[in-house]
């Protein structure tokens, strides 16, 4: 390197003469911090309404309302649906993840794809789908297969995904112990999968707490049925708001039964060394003939099912439906609301997610507890509380485009808080320092350096949250204002009138607004295994 | 050129003591390396003069100007300091040229190329990304993104320690020279001896958050304030002596004259040799026999066991092509002199 001094200017400049000594502001500054807590306040406000419900009821009305043989009946219905579902989802995805992971099945790729596929179908569209198949489907049976096939994508692409990226020589170390296979699987590959599937396990268990419309279809009461019942056709509040509370407990034993269940031994592979690809096992013709038939059923009922409903009330109502002028205005108010929401989902991310990367600590992991607790709650409790808030202290806010976005930023705010944190931690500190260093004022390197290496992330956690948006039905119904109609609710007011043809273009549209949506999903959880 | 002054600088996390009081001054134009083991408070020391955080207590001057003091200090984004951190830390959404001229006002194409031809890179790589580049190449990048605002003061974070040993050298000197002609004063934060010795004007050893010594890397290589400094900056032979006679240290070497004599009154301490001052001689000297022979190319390094009571063990850095076998016989001589550690 031949330096010459005139090149670099011999007089170095000294500090900008302007620079005076400043108190530090927290690092971070203030703002963000301020931002995090507004947001974390808000989160509580389901909790505190279920809450103040509970201590302003006294104690023979509460019992009056809670020793009922309705609420032992919804009670029973909820534990069977979950004890029923969850095995049965946990067995198929492991089956499922074996199968298109490790076996040498041809088109393994194609499969694992078509395994993550129903997940872009919402919910109830599977129950139309099969109600319309078969008109006499009900109860906890049909509960539990629709459930079963709308659902265990949760479980399979975690769990696809670390198996995956499990390191082959962990189960070759043990077969040279002398383990036979089965047992390698057992005492080596299953606790590696722990996490993944009580993640999974998780996320399903409180769908099913949560959903509306796919029970409702196939007349099977849960809480979450019954409190939309309630408030539908009695306006009865407190009847509602005993059994809001019961459904939060719910959740709330499902959360903590997940946290037991996690375990704390660690997972992460001890030592460097990159792991190579899993040699895929071969089998003879029978084993393979056994291998394909139950992703191929899977795939049939899952995916099968749906599609060719579908199809069918798509010709059966021909070009008729779609001209319908409302199909039209409930795409439009979708694709406003969902991008609304998205947008503001992800800004109040924001703060939480750079404070949990940059400056962790008690305060900051309290704040975030509450984000993610608010996300485990039902739609309906969420629509609940905020009708209550708004009816009682904010009318003018009642049935109001804010109270709705206020109710998806509650609902959805931990995909976009997931997403965003892993993406500012891809952009390590040091990047932040330089730009200072080189004159940048922190709020100028947080939107400059870090917020635009996160912005692949946060793109993908606001699609997250569209998707959410577009397939939302029970807070939407309650909260949205009069002659709102979105393609989720205009789908489910021409459903409950047996106009299946007639909703067969909103199920369309919004299963084509998933698919993309659904294909992130599937390529970053591939990406996560590092390939 | 700027000088840099910094007085009885404290900084703590929480319980955890970083910096316990350093103060020293870097001379206008000058190299000075800060060299420490892990946790000794270099990075922090590094942190504070950018301005990345302030000081508990004390203060830091840049040419006369208060960058910090006690709790309050100008934000890092208005010191115009350079960095080089550890790894470059090159934006990785940015090209070569964006990243060159990130530090610019305005994009000054001219500019870039020109600090491009000051590192020695091809300008061809301005298009290029950060991923594309070798380590070294980033490092460089690096570098012409810190002097592209005229720093008066550059951090070297461990800039080479991901670079090949053979480039290292290199990229040092190369660095030496660029800085030199421009007038920067500069700062090296390392762990590595060798580098920080063959950089700097000036040495600043660090352990524990203090400031255990400071001055030219000759002195404190040759009279380190004490034993654990000394082991730190070399191989170092370190024994019992003594003091008779004024200037002299009597030893298992034999006597041997003392770069400058303790207090009078003192009658026994302990001295320091460095290997490169024991030879192989013919005639003279204590004798012992070669017990072990570690080849490394130019230079080996010869373990003997010196006869005697102790049956000390000594290592001598051999340099000669003949080199002796296992058992061989050997006297031991020293030259130079030797330095006497303070008595504590």
């Amino acid at each position: 390197m031949s330096a010459s001094a005139e090149s670099l200017g011999r007089s170095a400049h000294p500090p900008r003469a302007d620079a005076a000594l400043r108190r530090p502001g927290r690092p971070g500054g203030g703002w963000l911090r301020l931002a995090a807590l507004t947001v974390s306040a808000a989160t509580l406000l389901p909790i505190g309404f279920v809450l103040s419900v509970v201590l302003h009821t006294d104690v023979s009305t509460m019992a009056a309302l809670l020793w009922r043989p309705r609420v032992g009946e919804l009670l029973l219905n909820t534990v069977l649906l979950e004890a029923l579902v969850l095995p049965i989802c946990v067995a198929l995805a492991l089956a499922l993840a074996w199968i298109t992971e490790r076996s040498a099945l041809p088109g393994r790729r194609v499969w694992s794809l078509l395994c993550a596929a129903p997940l872009a179908v919402p919910a109830f569209v599977h129950s139309y789908a099969w109600v319309s198949v078969w008109p006499a489907l009900h109860g906890l049976a049909a509960a539990t297969l629709v459930s079963v096939l709308a659902y265990f994508p949760f479980i399979y692409l975690p769990v696809a995904a670390t198996l995956r990226r499990l390191d082959p020589a962990l189960e070759d170390v043990a077969a040279s112990l002398g383990e036979t296979p089965w047992r390698v699987y057992r005492r080596v590959v299953l606790p590696q999968l722990r996490l993944a599937l009580c993640g999974g396990a998780l996320l399903v268990g409180l769908h099913l707490l949560a959903e509306y419309g796919l029970y409702a279809m196939l007349r099977f009461d849960t809480f979450t049925t019954a409190i939309f019942d309630q408030f539908q056709s009695s306006f009865s509040a407190p009847a509602a708001n005993m059994l809001a509370g019961v459904l939060v407990l719910c959740c709330l034993a499902l959360l903590g039964a997940e946290a037991g269940a996690r375990g704390h031994s660690r997972q992460a592979r001890v030592g460097s060394g990159s792991a190579r690809l899993a040699t895929p096992r071969r089998a003879g013709q029978r084993a393979m003939a056994a291998c394909l038939l139950l992703p191929l059923l899977t795939v049939l009922l899952a995916l099968g099912v749906p599609v060719l409903t579908l199809a069918r009330w798509l010709l059966a109502g021909g070009s008729h439906a779609w001209r319908n002028p409302e199909l039209a205005t409930a795409l439009m108010q979708t694709l406003g609301l969902a991008a609304a929401g998205a947008l503001i989902t992800t800004a109040a991310a924001l703060p939480m997610a750079w404070l949990a990367v940059r400056a962790p600590g008690r305060l900051q992991r309290v704040l975030e507890a509450c984000n993610y607790l608010t996300g485990a709650l039902p739609g309906i409790v969420v629509a609940l509380a905020l009708v209550t808030i708004t009816v009682h202290l904010a009318r003018p806010l009642y049935q109001t485009l804010a109270t709705v976005l206020l109710a998806y930023l509650l609902l959805f705010l931990p995909r976009a808080l997931l997403s965003l944190r892993a993406g500012i931690a891809q952009a390590p500190v040091e990047l932040e320092q330089v730009a200072h260093s080189l004159g940048r004022t922190p709020n100028q390197a947080l939107w400059h350096i870090t917020l635009r290496l996160a912005a692949p992330s946060a793109a993908a956690g606001a699609a997250m949250v569209f998707l959410g948006i577009t397939n939302e039905l029970t807070a939407t119904l309650l909260l949205a204002p009069n002659g709102t109609r979105t393609l989720a609710g205009g789908f489910w007011a021409l459903s409950s009138e047996i106009d299946y043809a007639g909703a067969a273009p909103y199920a369309l549209l919004m299963v084509l607004l998933s698919l993309p949506i659904t294909g992130l999903l599937y390529a970053q959880s591939h990406k996560s295994a590092g390939r | 050129m700027s000088r840099l002054e910094l007085r009885d600088v404290h900084k703590a996390y929480g319980a955890v003591r970083a910096l316990a009081g350093v103060s020293f001054d870097v001379a206008a134009g000058s190299r000075t390396a800060v060299i420490g083991p892990s946790g000794s408070g270099k990075t922090s020391l590094l942190r504070v003069i950018a301005g990345f955080e302030l000081p508990d207590a004390g203060s830091i001057s840049l040419d006369g100007r208060t960058l910090a003091s006690a709790g309050s200090g100008v934000p890092a984004h208005l010191r115009r300091i350079g960095l080089v951190p550890q790894d470059g830390a090159l934006f990785p959404h940015l090209t070569v040229a964006e990243n060159v001229a990130f530090g610019l006002a305005r994009p000054d194409p001219a500019r870039t190329a020109e600090l491009m031809d000051l590192v020695e890179l091809d300008r061809a790589l301005l298009s290029r990304w950060p991923h594309e580049l070798s380590g070294g190449q980033q490092q460089r990048v690096a570098l012409a993104r810190a002097l592209a605002q005229r720093p008066p003061l550059m951090l070297l974070d461990e800039p080479f320690s991901a670079l090949d040993t053979g480039l290292r050298a290199s990229a040092r000197k190369a660095v030496v020279q660029l800085l030199g002609a421009a007038g920067i004063t500069s700062i090296l934060v390392t762990h590595d001896q060798a580098e920080a010795l063959s950089y700097a004007d000036q040495l600043v050893v660090l352990r524990g958050g203090r400031l255990v010594q400071a001055g030219t890397p000759q002195q404190v290589y040759r009279r380190p304030i004490d034993e654990a400094t000394a082991h730190f900056l070399g191989d170092a032979l370190v024994l019992d002596a003594r003091l008779h006679e004024p200037g002299w240290a009597d030893c298992e070497l034999g006597r041997i004259a003392l770069e400058s004599a303790g207090p009078a009154a003192q009658r026994e301490g302990r001295i320091l040799l460095r290997p490169e001052q024991l030879q192989l001689a013919g005639a003279t000297g204590p004798e012992g026999t070669v017990t072990e022979i570690d080849f490394n190319g130019a230079t080996s390094r010869l373990t003997v066991m010196l006869d005697g009571a102790t049956g000390r063990a000594i290592t001598i850095r051999h340099a000669g092509v003949d080199l002796p076998s296992r058992g061989t016989r050997v006297r031991v001589a020293v030259a130079g002199t030797a330095h006497l550690f303070a008595a504590r």
